[in-house]
């Protein structure tokens, strides 16, 4: 379907695309037609095409069918663990998995030192292994991240692809270099970084993000927040995506304020086009 | 720390077909309020779900395109500014934009419908008369534009039907179908905006104050 927007000179082409969007959503054309910058900037300046067709639609064809009584569950369910994954990457441990260096030099911040992290995980790790039902393997201390990030790399449908920094600040006569390896089946995966600026917790943090290709790319799928400590050259950050991914299209890491956010300004410094 | 919210103690009740506005719920939702959660689909259930069967070929899709459009909201929901519209509209709008990415995705559209005229009254809607303001001037809205944009747009908003499905089904070029379409759209925007309804570029609301 082609929905090429045609020069009617009574109406604003800008119009007319909102127009069209609204009706029939975005179409292949308009990429085409209209810079891909430009036009997200017209989205958010402007959703009111989208809210007169919806009260058109209301208006014309008010709700009159009852949601099947199992689907409150299943969505309610839904919401439920994404608030949890929002609330645990708000608080999430600045460092998440490991870094070349440790991480003891920060001992405040808005999240969890990894120390206790891992002593939480290894904490778990004995308690399921001394309970009878599930107590017939010895416990073992958790993987290293390098261990894990290998592991992953041997399955066939993981995938690697190099970061390349942007032109942000941030990045100016630093040398960043880093991968994202992700496996689409398990829907997980590694952010590995190194280069870019050390940042202050308390003033800002990165944040991952992943553009799905099955859904709106104006709402990319949180990845987590991490820390780049100033004692560390590297630092492999285990991608937790709030939601499931149907097919990781970008990777991008964005500075954000302490604890992340819902919706990114799109500062980004890092990119990684899957493809 | 990590923090875990509470799961919500109570089931969400069968939500409702028809929505009535009430207290706030997205500023709750935006806030992270675990029990936002049944409270919302309780209000916008039955709205969510009656557009996700419009636009969706089974149950099974519509199940699916319904927890996706919640999912939606709840990104979604820090937006809204009950200043430029009502929570019903901003829902529709944000479930919109999902059914009709996910019917472009898939490339398959719903069976052409036959035209509805009758059915399409404001007058014999179900619930109408709880339905939000900026809604009721929509349909006052409609009632004002041109038969033939009154018909495109039938077309294109119930179903999301194509420009070239209109084109087949009406026997309009399509060029026609296009400006018939968007000038009504155009049309009824412009209306809710001398209503103090939708915001500009600006962010500023021609219709001036706060109704």
């Amino acid at each position: 379907m082609s929905a090429a927007p045609q020069h009617d000179p009574s109406i604003d082409p800008v119009e007319a695309m909102l127009a069209d969007r609204a009706l029939w959503g975005r179409t292949e054309a308009m990429h085409d037609a209209v810079d891909a910058v430009s036009f997200r900037l017209a989205d958010h300046l402007d959703e009111s095409f989208e809210c007169a067709a919806a009260t058109a639609d209301l208006a014309l064809f008010p709700p009159n069918e009852r949601p099947p009584a199992a689907l409150a569950g299943r969505v309610t369910d839904s919401l439920v663990r994404l608030s949890q994954a929002t609330a645990a990457t708000v608080g999430r441990s600045p460092m998440p998995i490991a870094a070349a260096a440790t991480d003891s030099s920060r001992v405040s911040g808005p999240a969890p030192h990894w120390g206790w992290y891992a002593a939480a995980i290894a904490m778990v790790i004995a308690a399921v292994a001394w309970w009878p039902e599930f107590g017939r393997t010895p416990a073992t201390p958790p993987a290293s991240p390098d261990f894990l990030v290998a592991r992953l790399l041997e399955e066939p449908t993981t995938t690697q692809v190099q970061c390349s920094c942007t032109e942000d600040p941030l990045c100016t006569g630093r040398t960043v270099c880093g991968d994202i390896v992700w496996n689409r089946e398990r829907g997980e995966g590694f952010l590995r970084v190194s280069g870019i600026a050390p940042n202050d917790p308390g003033e800002f943090q990165y944040q991952l993000w992943i553009v799905d290709a099955t859904r709106d790319e104006r709402f990319p799928v949180d990845g987590g927040v991490f820390d780049m400590p100033s004692d560390c050259s590297e630092v492999i950050v285990p991608i937790r995506a709030a939601v499931p991914v149907g097919e990781a299209a970008l990777f991008a890491v964005s500075v954000e304020k302490p604890g992340g956010t819902v919706v990114s300004d799109r500062r980004f410094v890092a990119v990684a086009p899957i493809g | 720390m990590s923090q875990e919210p509470s799961k919500p103690k109570r089931s969400p009740q069968q939500a409702s077909a028809s929505v009535a506005e009430g207290p706030p719920v997205l500023p709750r939702i935006a806030s992270g309020d675990p029990a936002a959660i049944n409270a919302c689909y309780e209000r916008f259930g039955g709205l969510v779900w009656s557009l996700a069967r419009r636009f969706c070929h089974n149950p099974s899709d519509a199940e699916d395109a319904v927890q996706e459009i919640f999912i939606d909201l709840w990104k979604s929901a820090e937006r809204y500014d009950g200043s430029i519209a009502s929570e019903t509209t901003f829902v529709a709008m944000i479930a919109r934009r999902r059914l009709i990415d996910r019917a472009r995705r898939r490339q398959r559209r719903p069976p052409m419908p036959t035209l509805p005229e009758q059915a399409a009254a404001p007058s014999e809607s179900i619930g109408f008369e709880e339905m939000s303001e900026d809604v009721r001037l929509a349909a006052e809205a409609f009632e004002k534009l041109r038969p033939e944009q009154k018909q495109v747009l039938r077309l294109a908003i119930h179903h999301g039907c194509s420009h070239e499905q209109i084109a087949t089904t009406t026997g309009m070029p399509l060029g026609t179908v296009k400006t018939h379409a968007r000038r009504g759209l155009i049309k009824i925007r412009e209306i809710l905006r001398s209503q103090g309804k939708l915001v500009d570029e600006a962010g500023n609301r021609p219709g001036g104050d706060d109704a």
